[in-house]
């Protein structure tokens, strides 16, 4: 118990105190998360959307996959990342492995199917006549999507919560992926798992703190977002 | 003789069960309201999902203005030219007036357009007071109103009507049911309207489309596919209740004896005059008279029968006589006041030969 | 206005995208053991290489099994580990060449304070671990095939004992979390002397048979060999051997100290 309180005020210490080894591993933490969501949500919306709203042939082969990607152990995503990515891999030459690039490709892999298969569930949950009555008013196939993908924002913006909670939060595939260089590849994550077993529980909890208070803080924007604009 | 605003030639559609579509011919006149009137299930909400370019059937052409809609590009121009009002006013997660303002924002017209366009579609429906509300807090009539205005509003060379105003209380239906058939016939704007009720198709129809199990089985004035129904289906979709087989025994000018049952009735008819026939008779041309009478009034049929229900209903009474065979005759509330009729009473049924519609078999 | 707020957010996310994916071309990539790494000893050495010839040097630190394992994958340019024969064997694999000593060390064995087996009395790390396994004490093996554990079996293998049973841990962990998971369970431990003087406040654990001559633990670089990987970065890797085998690095060994200020590696040189 005490070691939970000490630890506590301490972390808080350091916080306070601006520690740079702490900012510079929250910073990098932000920018691969952000970046990585960003690509999930360039890639994951539109494949959601199609996978929705038309019909092509291994359309169910493609809504299969994305299901399974949902629930793919995170660790499994980095280990093929390194498998490909290592200089004996076929990716090997681009020199990518432990570097933020590799966290990044990880991090993609692990949310755009989640971005998918929550925007596709989101999209699929609407009303059908919503469709027919967005393009009886004479939509194109693009402003329809655009039309349904405001409809269902709600669950969108759920599913943007999700990837990027899934990404921020994520230790294994980093480590696999990343190597935790201090300086280079080390993150929140992955920080707070080397703190903890050096013994080093205060510099510990101020990483978890810091990732719970970025969590709060991402969600509250996204909440905000989800919840405005709707007039009585 | 000017050609269809938009055709269909050789549609056709099966379901993953066993309904299927046929539409070898059918076509929209420019300036007419043309009511495709069937039963739930015949096929008329898909039709016109194939006539409005919001679904391909199997095989098809769709043709606006002579020109066979083919491509992608194609389909959205011509779409653009039509606006569809649903069963449920289906309105978007936005204001009033950002729903009124969907068809004008896609087709990019400049804002201050759009908000002059969008003021003008709400005094047309008498929305006024409804501007800058969400759509969640609106009633009924309110929403149907503001789905009106948002199909209106884009001045839509064809308008798609799919059973409106469902869901709405009779009073209120009538209503805007009017306000529509105004607003359709001051602006000439070509209607197609899908309904199952009779009176509606009554009401708003130029011309009367009538549907059964995938096919249109007629099509013509409300008064032709009314008065003169084709087949048995279309008899019984424009409210013949009285059907009935039966055998014509006799025939000389167009009367003829038809047997029906254990009667002999008299009917008119200019195209058949021998063989197995149905006998259709309306309802409301069925007169009631209590006891037995025979031959009182000339040049009617007169067939006694024997009460089997009298159901009451909105306007009348709806009273089900074993006349030899299965007879249906509404009678007024002030006439069921009078004579009180009720299961196992004798009563007299009597009806004009005209009023018996005859179809082959 | 919500179009300049998406434009400007777009575009700094834009820049940063490039700022991960465009950076040094050719970092040097060394496969390293725990207890380099977690002393800081890499960050130390590699930034005063860093510092002289502008090279990036990123170091992994595995068990030296898998260290070695990277090396004859071609995935490192260079390998600093510690277990005599595993490095024979790779160098005469032809995986790698050219190995050097650069520094050493201690092992010791760390152990609860009450010392249920009693090998404070143990004059020998064989007759310590004699009493270990008698007295079935807790112990915890690194079991991960690095230079630690391969000493470890190496001296079970002489007392011809075989650790099976209840009380033998094999962790499959690095040096740090081995003393962790001593600490916790009041249990022995084989380790390396810089790790647990790193970690020696947070440990509930006593060292016992420091410095024991018998203990002696020499760490080698060894470089990946160019000819039979052709993918590896051979110049700047030549450039580190060479710097981290010279005068220079050994006197920068010898003034690394833990934050305590003990000296945690010896250099080769050093008698």
């Amino acid at each position: 118990m005490d070691i939970l309180f000490n630890g506590f005020k301490e972390a808080l210490a350091l916080l306070a105190g601006l520690d740079p080894y702490i900012i510079s591993v929250t910073a990098l933490s932000l920018k691969v998360s952000l970046i990585a969501v960003v690509i999930a949500l360039l890639i994951g919306i539109p494949a959601g959307v199609l996978l929705s709203l038309s019909e092509f042939p291994g359309r169910n082969l493609v809504v299969a996959v994305v299901n399974t990607g949902m629930s793919l152990p995170p660790v499994l995503a980095g280990l093929v990342v390194y498998l490909f990515l290592c200089r004996s891999g076929p990716l090997g030459s681009l020199n990518l492995l432990y570097s933020p690039a590799a966290i990044v490709i990880a991090q993609v892999i692990i949310a755009t199917p989640v971005v998918a298969g929550l925007t596709m569930a989101s999209l699929k949950s609407l009303d059908p006549s919503l469709r027919l009555q967005a393009l009886g008013l004479g939509a194109s196939w693009y402003q329809c999507a655009m039309l349904l993908l405001r409809e269902g924002r709600f669950s969108n913006l759920a599913a943007v919560m999700a990837a990027f909670g899934a990404v921020i939060s994520e230790v294994g595939a980093v480590m696999i992926v990343g190597g935790d260089i201090k300086g280079d590849t080390r993150v929140l994550t992955t920080a707070l798992v080397l703190e903890t077993r050096m013994g080093n529980y205060e510099r510990a909890l101020a990483m978890g703190l810091i990732l719970l208070l970025i969590s709060f803080a991402i969600n509250a924007v996204l909440t905000y977002l989800q919840h405005r604009g709707r007039k009585i | 003789m000017s050609a269809p605003l938009l055709q269909a030639v050789d549609l056709r559609w099966s379901s993953k069960g066993s309904f299927v579509l046929e539409i070898p011919s059918f076509g929209v006149m420019q300036g007419e309201v043309l009511v495709i009137l069937g039963a739930s299930g015949s096929g008329k909400s898909t039709l016109l999902r194939f006539l409005g370019l919001l679904d391909k059937p199997d095989s098809g052409r769709i043709i606006w203005k002579g020109r066979h809609v083919k491509t992608v590009n194609d389909c959205l121009n011509v779409r653009r030219k039509m606006a569809l009002v649903q069963q449920k006013p289906c309105l978007f997660d936005m204001t009033v007036d950002e729903n009124i303002a969907y068809g004008p924002a896609i087709r990019k017209m400049g804002r201050d357009a759009v908000a002059m366009k969008v003021r003008e579609a709400m005094k047309l429906l008498h929305i006024e007071h409804l501007a800058g509300r969400g759509v969640v807090a609106l009633s009924g009539g309110e929403a149907h109103r503001v789905s009106l205005a948002r199909a209106l509003i884009t001045e839509p060379e064809l308008l798609l009507i799919d059973e409106p105003f469902l869901s709405l209380d009779y009073s209120l239906k009538v209503h805007l049911r009017q306000e529509l058939k105004r607003i359709l016939r001051e602006s000439c704007t070509t209607a197609l309207y899908i309904t199952h009720e009779r009176n509606d198709a009554l009401f708003m129809a130029d011309k009367v489309a009538v549907m059964v199990g995938g096919k249109i089985v007629q099509s013509g004035t409300p008064a032709e596919v009314f008065n003169r129904p084709s087949s048995l289906e279309v008899a019984k979709s424009v409210g013949f209740e009285t059907v009935c087989e039966g055998a014509v025994e006799k025939s000389r000018e167009g009367l003829l004896d038809i047997r029906v049952g254990s009667s002999v009735i008299q009917a008119v008819s200019t195209e058949i005059s021998t063989g197995d026939v149905f006998i259709t008779i309306r309802p409301e041309e069925v007169t009631l008279v209590r006891g037995e009478l025979n031959d009182i009034i000339s040049a009617r049929n007169c067939v006694v029968g024997k009460v089997t229900s009298v159901e009451p209903q909105a306007a009348v009474y709806r009273v089900s006589v074993d006349a030899g065979f299965p007879l249906t005759a509404y009678i007024t509330r002030q006439s069921q006041a009078e004579m009180n009729l009720k299961a196992g009473d004798i009563v007299t049924s009597t009806f004009k030969a005209h009023s018996v519609h005859v179809i082959g078999r | 206005m919500i179009r300049t707020v998406l434009f400007s957010v777009m575009l700094f996310l834009c820049m940063l995208t490039c700022s991960v994916f465009c950076k040094d071309p050719n970092p040097l990539m060394v496969a390293t053991t725990t207890s380099v790494q977690t002393t800081g000893f890499m960050d130390y050495i590699a930034g005063a290489f860093r510092k002289k010839t502008g090279i990036v040097v990123k170091s992994v630190a595995v068990g030296t099994g898998e260290a070695l394992k990277m090396g004859s994958r071609g995935d490192v340019d260079l390998v600093i580990v510690h277990s005599r024969p595993d490095e024979d064997k790779f160098i005469r694999s032809g995986c790698g060449r050219d190995r050097r000593e650069i520094m050493y060390n201690y092992f010791m064995i760390a152990g609860p304070a009450d010392d249920p087996a009693g090998i404070r009395s143990a004059k020998t790390p064989l007759e310590a671990f004699k009493k270990i396994a008698d007295s079935k004490s807790i112990f915890i093996s690194r079991a991960d095939s690095s230079g630690t554990h391969h000493a470890e079996l190496a001296l079970w293998k002489k007392l011809n004992i075989t650790p099976k049973g209840k009380w033998y841990i094999e962790s499959g962990a690095g040096a740090d979390k081995v003393l962790q998971i001593a600490s916790e369970k009041k249990a022995y431990a084989l380790c390396d002397e810089s790790t647990f003087i790193v970690m020696a406040g947070k440990l509930a654990l006593k060292p016992y048979m420091e410095r024991h001559s018998a203990l002696r633990n020499v760490y080698s670089v060894i470089l990946v060999n160019p000819a039979k990987f052709p993918k590896v970065h051979a110049s700047e890797a030549r450039k580190f051997w060479e710097f981290i085998t010279g005068k220079e690095s050994q006197k920068l060994i010898g003034d690394f100290k833990c934050p305590k200020g003990i000296r945690l590696f010896i250099p080769i040189n050093e008698k």
